[in-house]
């Protein structure tokens, strides 16, 4: 009797065996161990500096995320505690102990810190709380691990090449929408901000006279724009891999060096180790001890490796609906990834300036951006107005923040408008004087003073009470040293 | 085709090729400035910049100086005599000596600012503590006589500095500001001190506090004296080791953050509250008027807005000297300059046009007048904070550094 081919599987059980084959651990151990540290010395940071104190306990105000008006920080000193035990968690992910409960409390920690007040977030935080969140549905903990030492019936030598492929995915989204971020002409045509912010730091030691220079602020602005668009491509492709993990490191050091982002650096850094070979921590040891021993340990080692993907393994031959259901979830994740950042552009207009659709989407340092807000309450009953300052609401930080998010104007108008109303002065209106500057254009009203802000509800629609950024180009500094040239042509 | 080849070493340079640095440096860095274009003649570099701030800041700390050691034994005469022209002379050396200070109110960066800021020794409370003056205090430590101390240097600011003397060398009246259950009332101790008394211990206790104050701007300038303290070398040398700044930027916004005293301090406080416009309940709110009992609150806010225009503009006569206004011409934002310079003529303009009154009185006679001030001082700080912070890149100090991304 002939036998015809073998029936086609259905793709998602291909998919499911793609996913699921077996790589060496080594990789993915290497990561857990530096993003368990990283959470660790972050906790720390957050302590040692003072910060759980200004973050939780100085605000007497909390803006708070639209239905998440509930996360409110702990009573003190229980927010320090919370830090300790994230810095004591990071250090269990970092060694494998009750790993999937630490990595899981981790993300709850470090989301649920962002959530109590807006002017928390961070991106870099953010990514922090999703790879951890990723991390806690992962084996991890099975290999190289206190887990698998107290447990050895739990140890694998393998992973399922899913977790790299959802790791790789999740930290490309965050390069590719921070480069999509910067496709604005202010970016590339007018090198803005990067022209303010370098011409500020013209005594940075070896190269801050270059600083001065506006080729200086293009080079930079584009060198930028191709790094976070293309360097997930070259990071995934074997051949450029390295030299791209030279130039990420190149990167963000000049990046860390000149800007105050804290552990951003150090989150990417150890962030896209996840594209390189599934061995490479065996690869680079066996290197070590081949420079070391000057021998043929190389081969010796080479050959003892596993294989990036471990073919002696065979894939399971059928899945049942908990797979499936779990490709289909991780697949959502990632289409979630790869189009919530662009929601920004369902509103129209420039996010910079209206900043809906800006949290959440990986817009990484895109403006310089400076505002000044002065509340009026008016009280049709008296026709009396006051001018209210948002300043003994709010810390220096959140002041910051708000001077450039609409939103927050419009959640502190309300709390105000609330406070005159509880000290009697009846139905009072609330309008604001909320002046910014983008990049350096002359300062632009960013919200409609004729609007009485507590008849407009937070919402995700598109805020008709914001007005439209204004047009033009941004300023463009000259350097120190071509000024006299310039006040030479421009008086003759 | 040269310019071409400097773009290109320069992008090269951008890309990591750091010890080419050199080639696209100007030599000298120093640049001849253009008389009548907004910036001033001379050489003009960042360094020299700073430098002007702290010689500037040294300059108006001096002239304080002078006018307070000239308060100490006016005021002590008044104390010693009594007579109403020695009184006089005490209200008019105070009045002269806050004049000088209210010029540096708006130059607290340095030794003078509060703790958490670059260099700071929070000289500044100790010499003019306002808002900080608590009258009530005061009068009962004129009831146990403690100014007549060396605990006096110890006690709260709110009961000593600048801001004391205006109750203290200007109010006659027999009353105190303590309500009934207060000690010195409910035991009746100030009541039996007498009128007499009151007033003698008044002009005593106002010789205290200027004996106290002189060693204070004397400390603030020896502090900035290149002689002694030298902190003019620590911001003209910012980023260099040894400096309290770590970085040129840090030291332009340590000085920025003190313009903003027109901010909080004279557009809220010292107008907006009083007037009704900030604050208050009421129509109007004239108690936390600055210098209430001289009535001199109009001449502050001129001293602070003339601070300003130093620091702005140049602390030469009509702007001479290097100022923020040289730093945005040189790097092509005049425009901001310009707007600035409006609005802080707009602002002396609204001051004027209040006339021979008071504050106070501007304010219960004519609040569309004082309404124009507040409304002019906004304007300027709000430029302040918008374009003037943008373009510069300017920040409120971190007293707490945080993450940003």
């Amino acid at each position: 009797m002939a036998s015809g081919p073998a029936p086609r599987r259905p793709a998602i059980d291909r998919a499911l065996a793609r996913v699921t084959r077996p790589t060496d651990v080594a990789a993915l151990v290497a990561f857990r161990v530096a993003v368990g540290l990283i959470v660790t010395v972050s906790a720390t940071r957050f302590l040692a500096y003072g910060w759980v104190d200004e973050l939780f306990y100085k605000p007497t105000f909390f803006f708070k995320y639209w239905g998440l008006s509930w996360v409110r920080p702990l009573p003190a000193p229980l927010m320090h505690v919370a830090f300790v035990a994230l810095a004591a968690l990071g250090l269990c992910v970092a060694a494998g102990l009750f790993y999937r409960a630490a990595a899981g409390l981790v993300c709850a920690l470090v989301l649920w810190v962002q959530l109590i007040d807006v002017t928390n977030y961070l991106n870099h935080y953010y990514l922090l709380g999703l790879l951890t969140g990723l991390m806690a549905l992962m084996p991890l903990g099975r290999a190289v691990s206190l887990d698998a030492w107290r447990r050895p019936d739990t140890r694998v030598s393998h992973f399922p090449v899913w977790c790299t492929y959802l790791l790789r995915v999740q930290v490309a989204v965050v390069y590719v929408h921070a480069g999509l971020a910067k496709a604005t002409p202010d970016w590339l045509l007018h090198a803005q901000p990067l022209n303010i912010w370098l011409s500020a730091r013209t005594d940075t030691p070896l190269v801050g006279a270059l600083f001065d220079e506006r080729a200086m602020a293009y080079a930079m602005s584009w060198g930028g724009f191709f790094f976070d668009t293309t360097i997930a491509l070259f990071l995934a492709w074997r051949r450029t891999r390295v030299f791209a993990y030279v130039v990420v490191l190149a990167f963000h050091a000049t990046v860390g060096r000149l800007f105050p982002i804290g552990m951003f650096p150090w989150i990417m850094i150890a962030a896209v180790l996840v594209f390189f070979e599934p061995t490479w921590p065996r690869d680079v040891i066996a290197k070590l001890r081949a420079l070391r021993a000057r021998s043929g340990v190389r081969q010796v080692l080479r050959a003892r490796a596993p294989s990036r993907v471990d073919a002696s393994i065979p894939p399971s031959a059928s899945f049942g609906l908990a797979p499936r259901l779990a490709l289909a979830l991780a697949s959502a994740f990632c289409l979630l990834q790869a189009l919530a950042p662009l929601r920004c552009h369902l509103y129209g207009g420039n996010v910079l300036w209206h900043e809906q659709g800006m949290r959440w989407s990986w817009r990484v340092m895109a403006r310089e951006k400076n505002g000044s807000i002065t509340y009026w309450v008016d009280s049709p009953q008296t026709g009396r107005s006051w001018a209210v300052s948002p300043r003994p609401y709010l810390t220096d930080r959140q002041l910051r923040e708000l001077n450039n998010q609409p939103d927050l104007v419009l959640q502190l108008a309300h709390h105000i408008g609330e406070e005159f109303r509880a000290k009697g002065h009846g139905d009072v209106r609330v309008r604001v004087d909320a002046l910014v500057s983008l990049n350096g254009r002359a300062a632009a009203p960013m919200i409609d003073p004729r609007v009485d802000l507590l008849r407009v509800r937070d919402g995700l629609g598109k805020a008709s009470w914001i007005l439209p950024a204004p047009s033009g180009p941004p300023i463009h500094l000259r350097p120190l040293w071509a000024s006299g040239s310039a006040s030479r042509r421009s008086s003759s | 085709m040269r310019r071409n080849a400097r773009w290109a070493a320069c992008i090269g340079l951008g890309l990591g090729v750091a010890l080419a640095g050199p080639a696209c440096k100007r030599g000298g860095g120093s640049i001849p400035m253009q008389p009548g274009s907004g910036v001033d003649a001379g050489s003009f570099d960042k360094v020299g910049l700073l430098r002007a701030f702290g010689e500037c800041a040294l300059t108006t700390y001096r002239e304080a100086e002078t006018a307070i050691v000239a308060l100490e034994p006016a005021a002590a005469k008044a104390a010693a005599d009594g007579t109403p022209e020695s009184r006089a002379a005490a209200r008019e050396a105070w009045a002269r000596a806050l004049d000088a200070w209210e010029v540096a109110e708006v130059m607290q960066f340095g030794p003078a600012a509060m703790t958490g800021a670059p260099g700071a020794q929070d000289l500044r409370d100790g010499i003019y503590s306002w808002p900080l003056v608590n009258r009530c205090l005061i009068e009962q430590q004129m009831v146990s006589q403690i100014y007549d101390k060396p605990e006096l240097a110890t006690t709260l600011v709110s009961t000593r500095s600048l801001a004391s003397l205006d109750y203290l060398l200007h109010y006659e009246g027999a009353d105190n500001a303590c309500g009934a259950p207060a000690t010195i009332n409910a035991q009746g101790t100030w009541a039996a001190l007498g009128p007499q008394t009151i007033a003698s211990r008044r002009l005593g206790y106002a010789s205290a506090v200027a004996k106290d104050v002189t060693p204070r701007v004397k400390k603030l300038v020896e502090a900035w004296d290149p002689a002694r303290g030298n902190f003019l070398a620590q911001i003209a040398d910012a980023g260099k080791p040894g400096s309290a700044f770590s970085s040129q930027q840090m030291a332009f916004n340590a000085v920025s953050d003190a313009l903003f005293y027109l901010d909080d301090q004279v557009k809220d406080m010292k107008v907006g509250r009083p007037a009704g416009i900030v604050a208050c309940v009421s129509a109007t709110c004239p108690e936390p008027v600055e210098s209430p009992f001289s009535g001199r609150a109009k001449e502050h806010l001129r001293a602070n807005l003339v601070g300003f225009e130093r620091i702005f503009r140049g602390c030469g006569a009509g702007g001479e000297g290097l100022g923020f206004d040289d730093l945005l011409v040189a790097v092509g934002a005049g425009t901001v300059s310009q707007a600035v310079s409006a609005a802080l003529a707009e602002s002396f303009a609204a001051l004027d046009a209040l006339g021979a009154r008071t504050l106070t009185q501007a304010i219960a006679q004519d609040p569309p007048a004082v309404r124009r001030l507040f409304d002019a001082i906004k304007k300027l700080t709000d430029i302040l904070k918008t374009d003037f912070a943008t373009v510069l890149d300017l920040e409120l100090p971190k007293k707490i550094e945080g993450d940003n991304d």
